[in-house]
Protein backbone atom coordinates (compact mmCIF):
# COMPACT_ATOMS: atom_id res chain seq x y z
CA UNK A 1 0.00 0.00 0.00
CA UNK A 2 3.19 2.27 -0.02
CA UNK A 3 3.94 2.48 -3.31
CA UNK A 4 1.06 2.36 -5.47
CA UNK A 5 -0.54 5.49 -4.28
CA UNK A 6 2.34 7.56 -5.39
CA UNK A 7 1.56 5.93 -9.23
CA UNK A 8 -2.26 6.77 -8.51
CA UNK A 9 -1.20 10.27 -7.50
CA UNK A 10 1.02 10.47 -10.41
CA UNK A 11 -1.57 9.43 -12.96
CA UNK A 12 -4.54 11.77 -11.57
CA UNK A 13 -2.01 14.30 -11.66
CA UNK A 14 -1.24 13.86 -15.25
CA UNK A 15 -4.98 13.50 -16.60
CA UNK A 16 -5.09 16.72 -14.63
CA UNK A 17 -2.82 17.89 -16.68
CA UNK A 18 -4.40 16.82 -20.09
CA UNK A 19 -7.60 18.42 -18.48
CA UNK A 20 -6.17 21.64 -17.76
CA UNK A 21 -3.98 22.37 -20.87
CA UNK A 22 -6.43 23.59 -23.46
CA UNK A 23 -7.28 26.04 -21.29
CA UNK A 24 -4.49 27.07 -19.94
CA UNK A 25 -2.89 27.34 -23.19
CA UNK A 26 -5.86 29.35 -24.56
CA UNK A 27 -5.09 31.45 -21.94
CA UNK A 28 -1.37 32.41 -22.54
CA UNK A 29 -1.60 32.06 -26.20
CA UNK A 30 -3.92 34.70 -26.17
CA UNK A 31 -0.91 37.15 -24.76
CA UNK A 32 0.74 36.99 -27.62
CA UNK A 33 2.33 39.84 -29.46
CA UNK A 34 2.37 38.25 -33.28
CA UNK A 35 -0.17 38.26 -35.91
CA UNK A 36 -0.58 34.73 -35.64
CA UNK A 37 -1.89 32.18 -33.03
CA UNK A 38 1.08 30.04 -31.59
CA UNK A 39 1.94 28.23 -28.52
CA UNK A 40 4.30 29.48 -26.67
CA UNK A 41 2.94 33.03 -27.68
CA UNK A 42 5.67 35.37 -29.17
CA UNK A 43 6.27 38.46 -27.02
CA UNK A 44 3.74 39.74 -24.52
CA UNK A 45 1.32 42.07 -24.99
CA UNK A 46 -3.00 42.43 -24.80
CA UNK A 47 -3.39 43.59 -27.98
CA UNK A 48 -5.70 41.46 -29.00
CA UNK A 49 -7.81 41.81 -25.87
CA UNK A 50 -7.76 45.36 -26.94
CA UNK A 51 -8.68 44.41 -30.07
CA UNK A 52 -11.75 42.88 -29.41
CA UNK A 53 -13.99 46.33 -29.49
CA UNK A 54 -12.95 46.31 -32.82
CA UNK A 55 -15.62 43.88 -33.75
CA UNK A 56 -18.58 44.70 -32.01
CA UNK A 57 -20.49 41.91 -33.28
CA UNK A 58 -18.76 39.91 -30.44
CA UNK A 59 -19.72 42.44 -27.85
CA UNK A 60 -23.66 42.09 -29.38
CA UNK A 61 -23.41 38.56 -29.45
CA UNK A 62 -21.97 38.43 -25.71
CA UNK A 63 -25.41 40.71 -24.89
CA UNK A 64 -27.67 38.36 -26.85
CA UNK A 65 -26.55 35.26 -25.23
CA UNK A 66 -26.70 36.76 -21.21
CA UNK A 67 -30.31 37.78 -21.70
CA UNK A 68 -30.92 34.51 -23.82
CA UNK A 69 -29.59 32.07 -20.70
CA UNK A 70 -30.84 34.40 -18.35
CA UNK A 71 -34.97 34.41 -19.46
CA UNK A 72 -34.15 30.77 -19.82
CA UNK A 73 -33.03 30.02 -16.52
CA UNK A 74 -35.87 32.04 -15.23
CA UNK A 75 -38.90 30.33 -17.03
CA UNK A 76 -37.17 26.56 -16.96
CA UNK A 77 -37.14 27.31 -13.10
CA UNK A 78 -40.94 28.58 -12.91
CA UNK A 79 -41.94 25.35 -14.94
CA UNK A 80 -39.57 22.51 -13.95
CA UNK A 81 -39.48 23.31 -10.33
CA UNK A 82 -43.50 22.73 -9.52
CA UNK A 83 -42.89 19.52 -12.13
CA UNK A 84 -39.92 18.44 -10.02
CA UNK A 85 -41.45 18.56 -7.05
CA UNK A 86 -44.28 16.51 -8.04
CA UNK A 87 -41.93 13.83 -9.68
CA UNK A 88 -40.27 13.63 -6.23
CA UNK A 89 -42.69 14.04 -3.77
CA UNK A 90 -45.82 12.30 -5.32
CA UNK A 91 -46.27 8.26 -7.33
CA UNK A 92 -49.16 7.99 -9.47
CA UNK A 93 -49.99 5.72 -12.57
CA UNK A 94 -46.81 6.92 -15.53
CA UNK A 95 -44.89 8.86 -13.17
CA UNK A 96 -41.70 6.73 -14.72
CA UNK A 97 -43.06 7.66 -18.12
CA UNK A 98 -43.07 11.29 -17.71
CA UNK A 99 -39.86 11.30 -15.76
CA UNK A 100 -38.17 10.02 -18.98
CA UNK A 101 -40.13 11.83 -21.04
CA UNK A 102 -38.59 15.09 -19.30
CA UNK A 103 -35.57 13.13 -18.88
CA UNK A 104 -34.68 12.29 -22.75
CA UNK A 105 -33.81 15.47 -24.27
CA UNK A 106 -30.31 15.12 -21.86
CA UNK A 107 -29.98 11.79 -24.34
CA UNK A 108 -31.04 13.11 -27.81
CA UNK A 109 -28.24 14.21 -30.25
CA UNK A 110 -27.66 17.76 -30.17
CA UNK A 111 -28.06 18.00 -33.87
CA UNK A 112 -31.49 16.08 -33.83
CA UNK A 113 -33.18 18.68 -31.71
CA UNK A 114 -31.86 21.38 -33.48
CA UNK A 115 -32.83 20.18 -37.11
CA UNK A 116 -36.38 18.87 -35.45
CA UNK A 117 -36.85 22.90 -33.93
CA UNK A 118 -35.50 24.60 -36.80
CA UNK A 119 -38.02 23.18 -39.39
CA UNK A 120 -41.07 23.50 -36.64
CA UNK A 121 -39.88 27.25 -36.31
CA UNK A 122 -39.75 27.75 -39.86
CA UNK A 123 -43.45 26.21 -40.14
CA UNK A 124 -44.73 28.51 -37.24
CA UNK A 125 -42.49 31.97 -38.71
CA UNK A 126 -40.69 31.72 -35.14
CA UNK A 127 -37.42 31.72 -37.06
CA UNK A 128 -34.10 33.25 -36.01
CA UNK A 129 -35.47 35.35 -33.15
CA UNK A 130 -34.16 35.35 -29.71
CA UNK A 131 -37.39 34.00 -28.57
CA UNK A 132 -36.67 30.82 -30.75
CA UNK A 133 -33.60 30.50 -28.73
CA UNK A 134 -35.13 30.46 -25.86
CA UNK A 135 -37.37 27.70 -26.64
CA UNK A 136 -34.97 25.81 -27.60
CA UNK A 137 -32.81 26.01 -24.72
CA UNK A 138 -36.01 25.56 -22.40
CA UNK A 139 -36.10 21.89 -23.99
CA UNK A 140 -32.53 21.16 -22.69
CA UNK A 141 -32.77 22.93 -19.50
CA UNK A 142 -36.42 22.34 -17.96
CA UNK A 143 -34.63 18.99 -16.82
CA UNK A 144 -32.66 20.28 -14.60
CA UNK A 145 -34.58 20.62 -11.74
CA UNK A 146 -35.24 17.31 -11.64
CA UNK A 147 -31.65 15.92 -11.06
CA UNK A 148 -30.03 19.11 -8.96
CA UNK A 149 -31.46 19.06 -5.68
CA UNK A 150 -32.23 22.62 -4.63
CA UNK A 151 -33.85 25.88 -6.68
CA UNK A 152 -30.68 27.92 -7.05
CA UNK A 153 -28.47 25.22 -8.33
CA UNK A 154 -31.09 24.03 -11.05
CA UNK A 155 -31.49 28.00 -12.09
CA UNK A 156 -27.52 28.50 -12.14
CA UNK A 157 -27.30 25.34 -13.76
CA UNK A 158 -29.91 26.07 -16.46
CA UNK A 159 -28.18 30.05 -17.36
CA UNK A 160 -25.07 28.20 -17.50
CA UNK A 161 -26.05 25.11 -19.90
CA UNK A 162 -28.12 28.01 -21.55
CA UNK A 163 -25.10 30.26 -22.23
CA UNK A 164 -22.64 27.85 -23.08
CA UNK A 165 -24.82 26.03 -25.43
CA UNK A 166 -23.60 25.97 -29.35
CA UNK A 167 -25.17 22.86 -30.98
CA UNK A 168 -28.56 24.06 -30.74
CA UNK A 169 -27.95 27.79 -31.01
CA UNK A 170 -26.29 26.73 -34.21
CA UNK A 171 -29.52 25.79 -35.95
CA UNK A 172 -31.52 28.54 -34.22
CA UNK A 173 -29.25 31.71 -34.67
CA UNK A 174 -30.29 34.34 -36.97
CA UNK A 175 -28.16 37.45 -38.24
CA UNK A 176 -29.36 39.50 -35.40
CA UNK A 177 -29.73 37.00 -32.50
CA UNK A 178 -26.22 34.78 -32.88
CA UNK A 179 -24.82 34.05 -29.21
CA UNK A 180 -21.73 34.40 -28.58
CA UNK A 181 -20.59 30.64 -28.12
CA UNK A 182 -22.25 30.21 -32.09
CA UNK A 183 -20.04 33.56 -33.04
CA UNK A 184 -17.12 32.02 -32.01
CA UNK A 185 -17.16 28.79 -33.22
CA UNK A 186 -17.98 30.29 -37.05
CA UNK A 187 -15.13 32.87 -36.53
CA UNK A 188 -12.70 29.69 -35.79
CA UNK A 189 -14.42 27.75 -38.43
CA UNK A 190 -12.96 29.77 -40.61
CA UNK A 191 -9.31 31.40 -38.96
CA UNK A 192 -8.12 30.86 -35.93
CA UNK A 193 -6.24 34.16 -35.68
CA UNK A 194 -5.09 35.44 -31.60
CA UNK A 195 -8.63 37.71 -31.54
CA UNK A 196 -10.18 34.25 -31.25
CA UNK A 197 -7.70 33.20 -28.26
CA UNK A 198 -8.27 36.93 -26.52
CA UNK A 199 -12.08 36.23 -27.11
CA UNK A 200 -12.26 32.63 -25.84
CA UNK A 201 -9.89 33.83 -22.81
CA UNK A 202 -12.73 36.09 -21.67
CA UNK A 203 -15.28 33.61 -21.67
CA UNK A 204 -12.74 30.88 -19.59
CA UNK A 205 -12.11 34.34 -16.84
CA UNK A 206 -16.01 34.21 -17.14
CA UNK A 207 -16.52 30.50 -16.34
CA UNK A 208 -13.67 31.21 -13.85
CA UNK A 209 -15.51 33.88 -11.98
CA UNK A 210 -18.68 31.40 -11.99
CA UNK A 211 -16.87 28.79 -10.76
CA UNK A 212 -15.81 30.84 -7.53
CA UNK A 213 -19.00 32.34 -7.17
CA UNK A 214 -20.51 28.98 -7.44
CA UNK A 215 -18.26 27.15 -4.93
CA UNK A 216 -18.68 29.90 -2.29
CA UNK A 217 -22.38 29.88 -2.44
CA UNK A 218 -23.93 26.71 -3.53
CA UNK A 219 -21.03 24.50 -3.88
CA UNK A 220 -20.24 23.46 -7.28
CA UNK A 221 -20.59 19.64 -6.78
CA UNK A 222 -24.16 20.30 -5.57
CA UNK A 223 -24.86 22.28 -8.54
CA UNK A 224 -24.11 19.17 -10.45
CA UNK A 225 -25.94 17.15 -8.47
CA UNK A 226 -23.53 15.04 -6.69
CA UNK A 227 -24.78 12.98 -3.74
CA UNK A 228 -22.60 14.53 -0.57
CA UNK A 229 -21.84 11.68 1.11
CA UNK A 230 -19.17 13.19 2.77
CA UNK A 231 -18.41 16.42 5.27
CA UNK B 1 -57.93 14.69 -1.35
CA UNK B 2 -59.69 14.65 -4.79
CA UNK B 3 -58.73 18.60 -4.72
CA UNK B 4 -55.41 17.94 -3.84
CA UNK B 5 -54.81 15.37 -7.05
CA UNK B 6 -56.05 18.19 -9.21
CA UNK B 7 -53.85 20.69 -7.85
CA UNK B 8 -51.16 17.96 -8.32
CA UNK B 9 -51.83 17.46 -12.21
CA UNK B 10 -52.24 21.53 -12.96
CA UNK B 11 -48.59 21.61 -12.07
CA UNK B 12 -47.61 19.46 -14.33
CA UNK B 13 -49.67 20.95 -17.44
CA UNK B 14 -47.16 23.74 -18.38
CA UNK B 15 -44.15 21.96 -18.66
CA UNK B 16 -45.88 19.18 -20.21
CA UNK B 17 -47.36 21.41 -22.99
CA UNK B 18 -44.07 22.85 -23.40
CA UNK B 19 -42.26 19.53 -24.14
CA UNK B 20 -45.27 18.31 -26.50
CA UNK B 21 -45.51 21.70 -28.17
CA UNK B 22 -41.98 22.57 -28.75
CA UNK B 23 -40.63 19.42 -28.58
CA UNK B 24 -42.50 16.07 -29.29
CA UNK B 25 -44.05 17.54 -31.92
CA UNK B 26 -40.73 19.14 -33.93
CA UNK B 27 -39.19 15.35 -34.19
CA UNK B 28 -42.33 13.72 -34.70
CA UNK B 29 -42.28 16.37 -37.93
CA UNK B 30 -38.98 15.94 -38.44
CA UNK B 31 -39.42 12.15 -38.33
CA UNK B 32 -42.37 12.39 -41.31
CA UNK B 33 -39.93 14.63 -43.28
CA UNK B 34 -37.68 11.69 -43.51
CA UNK B 35 -39.64 9.82 -45.64
CA UNK B 36 -40.28 12.65 -47.86
CA UNK B 37 -38.49 12.45 -51.37
CA UNK B 38 -36.86 16.06 -52.30
CA UNK B 39 -36.06 17.64 -55.19
CA UNK B 40 -32.36 19.44 -55.38
CA UNK B 41 -33.14 21.56 -58.42
CA UNK B 42 -36.99 22.68 -57.42
CA UNK B 43 -36.44 22.19 -53.48
CA UNK B 44 -40.08 20.86 -53.56
CA UNK B 45 -40.86 18.13 -51.38
CA UNK B 46 -42.64 14.62 -53.55
CA UNK B 47 -44.40 11.96 -51.51
CA UNK B 48 -44.08 9.48 -49.00
CA UNK B 49 -40.20 7.25 -49.92
CA UNK B 50 -38.04 5.23 -48.04
CA UNK B 51 -35.47 6.93 -50.58
CA UNK B 52 -33.59 8.59 -47.72
CA UNK B 53 -32.71 5.87 -45.88
CA UNK B 54 -31.80 3.33 -48.94
CA UNK B 55 -29.79 6.23 -50.20
CA UNK B 56 -28.03 6.51 -46.78
CA UNK B 57 -27.53 2.40 -46.20
CA UNK B 58 -26.91 1.88 -49.79
CA UNK B 59 -24.25 4.24 -49.88
CA UNK B 60 -20.32 3.19 -48.94
CA UNK B 61 -19.68 7.31 -48.49
CA UNK B 62 -22.02 7.58 -45.72
CA UNK B 63 -21.42 4.40 -44.23
CA UNK B 64 -18.30 4.93 -43.95
CA UNK B 65 -19.05 7.95 -41.68
CA UNK B 66 -21.51 5.91 -39.75
CA UNK B 67 -18.42 3.78 -39.61
CA UNK B 68 -16.04 6.41 -38.72
CA UNK B 69 -18.72 7.92 -35.75
CA UNK B 70 -18.98 4.98 -34.25
CA UNK B 71 -15.25 3.81 -34.32
CA UNK B 72 -14.48 7.68 -32.42
CA UNK B 73 -17.44 6.81 -30.45
CA UNK B 74 -15.64 3.61 -28.62
CA UNK B 75 -12.21 5.30 -29.02
CA UNK B 76 -13.07 8.36 -27.08
CA UNK B 77 -15.29 5.89 -24.35
CA UNK B 78 -12.27 3.42 -24.16
CA UNK B 79 -9.73 6.11 -23.60
CA UNK B 80 -12.01 8.23 -20.77
CA UNK B 81 -11.90 5.01 -19.45
CA UNK B 82 -8.29 4.69 -18.92
CA UNK B 83 -7.52 8.07 -18.19
CA UNK B 84 -10.57 8.34 -15.76
CA UNK B 85 -10.93 4.93 -13.70
CA UNK B 86 -7.75 5.59 -11.82
CA UNK B 87 -9.21 9.15 -11.43
CA UNK B 88 -12.08 8.02 -10.13
CA UNK B 89 -10.48 6.10 -7.45
CA UNK B 90 -8.08 8.20 -6.50
CA UNK B 91 -10.84 10.88 -6.11
CA UNK B 92 -12.90 8.23 -3.92
CA UNK B 93 -10.02 8.02 -1.47
CA UNK B 94 -9.22 11.18 -0.99
CA UNK B 95 -10.82 13.08 1.69
CA UNK B 96 -11.61 16.76 2.58
CA UNK B 97 -9.85 19.99 1.63
CA UNK B 98 -8.09 17.69 -1.26
CA UNK B 99 -11.12 15.99 -2.31
CA UNK B 100 -12.85 19.17 -2.71
CA UNK B 101 -9.71 20.73 -4.87
CA UNK B 102 -10.19 17.47 -6.75
CA UNK B 103 -13.56 17.89 -7.28
CA UNK B 104 -12.92 21.38 -8.34
CA UNK B 105 -10.50 20.49 -11.11
CA UNK B 106 -12.76 17.81 -12.62
CA UNK B 107 -16.34 19.81 -12.36
CA UNK B 108 -14.69 23.52 -13.50
CA UNK B 109 -13.66 22.83 -17.09
CA UNK B 110 -17.84 22.02 -17.35
CA UNK B 111 -18.40 25.26 -17.11
CA UNK B 112 -16.53 26.77 -20.22
CA UNK B 113 -18.44 26.02 -23.23
CA UNK B 114 -17.54 23.30 -25.60
CA UNK B 115 -16.31 25.64 -28.19
CA UNK B 116 -13.47 27.13 -26.60
CA UNK B 117 -12.06 23.61 -24.81
CA UNK B 118 -12.13 22.41 -29.05
CA UNK B 119 -10.42 25.45 -29.53
CA UNK B 120 -7.59 25.19 -27.56
CA UNK B 121 -6.99 21.97 -28.73
CA UNK B 122 -6.38 23.85 -32.67
CA UNK B 123 -4.13 25.72 -30.28
CA UNK B 124 -2.24 22.86 -29.09
CA UNK B 125 -2.54 20.79 -32.07
CA UNK B 126 -1.91 24.04 -34.47
CA UNK B 127 1.21 24.10 -37.03
CA UNK B 128 2.83 26.54 -34.62
CA UNK B 129 1.05 24.70 -31.69
CA UNK B 130 2.32 23.40 -28.18
CA UNK B 131 3.06 19.78 -29.64
CA UNK B 132 4.71 20.98 -32.63
CA UNK B 133 6.94 23.79 -31.36
CA UNK B 134 8.63 20.80 -28.84
CA UNK B 135 8.87 18.35 -31.49
CA UNK B 136 10.75 21.07 -33.85
CA UNK B 137 12.32 22.36 -30.65
CA UNK B 138 13.84 18.85 -29.86
CA UNK B 139 14.80 18.54 -33.45
CA UNK B 140 12.44 15.57 -33.60
CA UNK B 141 10.79 16.54 -37.05
CA UNK B 142 11.56 18.85 -39.33
CA UNK B 143 8.87 20.33 -40.59
CA UNK B 144 5.31 20.73 -38.32
CA UNK B 145 3.28 17.72 -38.24
CA UNK B 146 0.09 17.80 -39.77
CA UNK B 147 -2.12 17.01 -36.14
CA UNK B 148 -5.23 19.39 -36.79
CA UNK B 149 -7.78 17.45 -39.07
CA UNK B 150 -7.32 14.16 -38.43
CA UNK B 151 -8.88 11.25 -36.72
CA UNK B 152 -6.76 11.59 -33.91
CA UNK B 153 -7.44 14.88 -32.65
CA UNK B 154 -11.18 13.96 -32.57
CA UNK B 155 -10.53 11.43 -30.38
CA UNK B 156 -8.32 13.72 -28.24
CA UNK B 157 -10.83 16.06 -27.95
CA UNK B 158 -14.16 14.11 -27.45
CA UNK B 159 -11.99 12.34 -24.87
CA UNK B 160 -11.13 15.47 -22.96
CA UNK B 161 -14.30 17.09 -23.16
CA UNK B 162 -16.51 14.31 -21.87
CA UNK B 163 -13.66 12.70 -19.62
CA UNK B 164 -15.41 14.34 -16.53
CA UNK B 165 -18.71 12.36 -16.94
CA UNK B 166 -16.80 9.21 -16.83
CA UNK B 167 -14.86 9.79 -13.93
CA UNK B 168 -17.73 11.09 -12.12
CA UNK B 169 -19.99 8.55 -12.59
CA UNK B 170 -17.23 5.74 -11.59
CA UNK B 171 -16.34 7.62 -8.31
CA UNK B 172 -20.83 7.74 -7.26
CA UNK B 173 -20.13 4.07 -7.98
CA UNK B 174 -16.56 3.66 -5.37
CA UNK B 175 -18.39 6.47 -3.31
CA UNK B 176 -21.09 3.94 -2.38
CA UNK B 177 -19.39 0.61 -1.73
CA UNK B 178 -19.49 0.20 2.43
CA UNK B 179 -15.62 0.83 2.84
CA UNK B 180 -16.10 -2.41 5.54
CA UNK B 181 -16.46 -4.83 2.90
CA UNK B 182 -12.82 -3.90 2.22
CA UNK B 183 -11.96 -4.11 5.57
CA UNK B 184 -13.83 -7.64 5.81
CA UNK B 185 -11.72 -8.65 2.75
CA UNK B 186 -8.52 -7.71 3.98
CA UNK B 187 -9.24 -9.51 7.42
CA UNK B 188 -10.08 -12.70 5.21
CA UNK B 189 -6.45 -12.63 3.93
CA UNK B 190 -6.95 -10.78 0.95
CA UNK B 191 -3.83 -8.44 -0.62
CA UNK B 192 -4.70 -5.16 -0.99
CA UNK B 193 -4.47 -6.37 -4.57
CA UNK B 194 -6.75 -9.29 -4.13
CA UNK B 195 -9.00 -6.77 -2.54
CA UNK B 196 -9.41 -4.29 -5.35
CA UNK B 197 -9.74 -6.77 -8.19
CA UNK B 198 -12.11 -9.16 -6.60
CA UNK B 199 -14.28 -6.53 -4.13
CA UNK B 200 -13.98 -3.31 -5.34
CA UNK B 201 -13.63 -3.41 -9.18
CA UNK B 202 -16.86 -5.85 -9.47
CA UNK B 203 -18.80 -3.11 -7.59
CA UNK B 204 -17.89 -0.13 -9.43
CA UNK B 205 -18.59 -1.67 -12.80
CA UNK B 206 -22.31 -0.36 -12.81
CA UNK B 207 -20.21 3.40 -12.53
CA UNK B 208 -18.35 2.15 -15.33
CA UNK B 209 -21.21 0.77 -17.77
CA UNK B 210 -22.76 4.41 -16.78
CA UNK B 211 -19.83 6.22 -17.41
CA UNK B 212 -19.08 4.33 -20.79
CA UNK B 213 -22.93 4.76 -21.97
CA UNK B 214 -22.87 8.55 -21.32
CA UNK B 215 -19.24 9.14 -22.76
CA UNK B 216 -20.42 6.83 -25.64
CA UNK B 217 -23.79 8.45 -26.10
CA UNK B 218 -22.29 12.08 -26.04
CA UNK B 219 -19.45 11.26 -28.46
CA UNK B 220 -21.10 9.76 -31.39
CA UNK B 221 -23.76 12.71 -31.51
CA UNK B 222 -21.05 15.09 -30.55
CA UNK B 223 -20.95 18.34 -33.30
CA UNK B 224 -19.17 20.69 -32.26
CA UNK B 225 -15.86 19.21 -31.32
CA UNK B 226 -15.18 16.83 -34.60
CA UNK B 227 -16.10 19.84 -36.61
CA UNK B 228 -13.47 22.10 -35.68
CA UNK B 229 -10.91 19.55 -35.24
CA UNK B 230 -11.92 17.15 -38.13
CA UNK B 231 -12.91 20.41 -40.24
CA UNK B 232 -15.07 19.18 -43.43
CA UNK B 233 -12.78 16.26 -44.75
CA UNK B 234 -13.06 13.86 -41.55
CA UNK B 235 -16.89 13.89 -41.61
CA UNK B 236 -19.20 12.50 -38.25
CA UNK B 237 -22.99 12.07 -38.25
CA UNK B 238 -24.00 15.30 -37.08
CA UNK B 239 -21.76 17.28 -39.28
CA UNK B 240 -23.19 15.20 -42.36
CA UNK B 241 -26.65 15.73 -41.00
CA UNK B 242 -25.79 19.24 -40.04
CA UNK B 243 -24.92 19.93 -43.32
CA UNK B 244 -27.22 18.26 -45.58
CA UNK B 245 -30.05 19.88 -44.05
CA UNK B 246 -28.71 23.23 -43.04
CA UNK B 247 -26.24 24.32 -45.38
CA UNK B 248 -27.88 21.84 -48.88
CA UNK B 249 -31.41 22.48 -47.55
CA UNK B 250 -32.01 19.03 -48.10
CA UNK B 251 -34.39 18.55 -45.07
CA UNK B 252 -35.92 15.33 -45.94
CA UNK B 253 -32.41 13.34 -46.01
CA UNK B 254 -30.80 15.18 -43.12
CA UNK B 255 -33.87 14.13 -40.71
CA UNK B 256 -33.27 11.04 -41.90
CA UNK B 257 -29.26 11.12 -40.88
CA UNK B 258 -30.20 12.40 -37.78
CA UNK B 259 -32.85 9.51 -37.00
CA UNK B 260 -29.82 7.01 -38.22
CA UNK B 261 -28.13 8.27 -35.14
CA UNK B 262 -30.48 8.41 -32.76
CA UNK B 263 -31.08 5.07 -33.28
CA UNK B 264 -27.71 4.19 -32.54
CA UNK B 265 -27.53 6.38 -29.58
CA UNK B 266 -31.24 5.33 -28.80
CA UNK B 267 -29.78 1.34 -29.36
CA UNK B 268 -26.72 2.08 -26.77
CA UNK B 269 -29.07 3.43 -23.82
CA UNK B 270 -31.82 0.44 -24.04
CA UNK B 271 -28.95 -2.00 -23.96
CA UNK B 272 -27.33 -0.16 -21.19
CA UNK B 273 -31.43 -0.37 -19.44
CA UNK B 274 -31.43 -4.18 -20.52
CA UNK B 275 -27.96 -4.40 -18.32
CA UNK B 276 -29.14 -2.59 -15.56
CA UNK B 277 -32.19 -5.04 -15.29
CA UNK B 278 -31.51 -8.52 -15.30
CA UNK B 279 -27.52 -8.51 -16.60
CA UNK B 280 -24.82 -9.88 -15.31
CA UNK B 281 -24.79 -6.32 -12.75
CA UNK B 282 -28.37 -7.31 -11.76
CA UNK B 283 -27.17 -7.64 -8.10
CA UNK B 284 -24.72 -4.58 -8.04
CA UNK B 285 -26.87 -1.99 -9.50
CA UNK B 286 -29.19 -0.31 -6.71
Amino acid sequence: MRRAPTLLGAWTAAVYAFVMAPIVVVLLASLTAAEYTSFPPEGLSLRWYLAIPEHPEFLESFRISLVVALVTGAVATALGTPAALVLVRHRFRGRDALNAFFLSPLMLPAVVLGIALLQFYTLVGLTRTPLALVFGHLIITITLPLVRPGVVAGATFAVIVSFDDVSVALFLAGPHSTTLPVRIFSYIEQTFDPLATAVCSVLILIALAAVLVIERSIGLGRMFGEETTHD
Amino acid sequence: MKSGRLAVALLLVPPLVVFVGLYLLPLANIFVLSFFGFDRNTGRLGGVTLANYGKFLGDPFYLGILWRTLKLGVASTALALVLGYPVAYYLSRARGRRRAYLMLGILAPLLVSVVVRSFGWLVILGPNGLVNATLTSLRLVDEPLRLLYTETAIVLGLTHVFLSFMVLSIAAALDRIDPALLRAAQNLGASPRQAFVRVVLPLSLPGVAAGCLIVFTLATSAFITPALLGGPRVKVMSFLAYQQSLLLSDWPYGSAIAFVLLAITGTAVLLYLRLLERGRFGVVFR
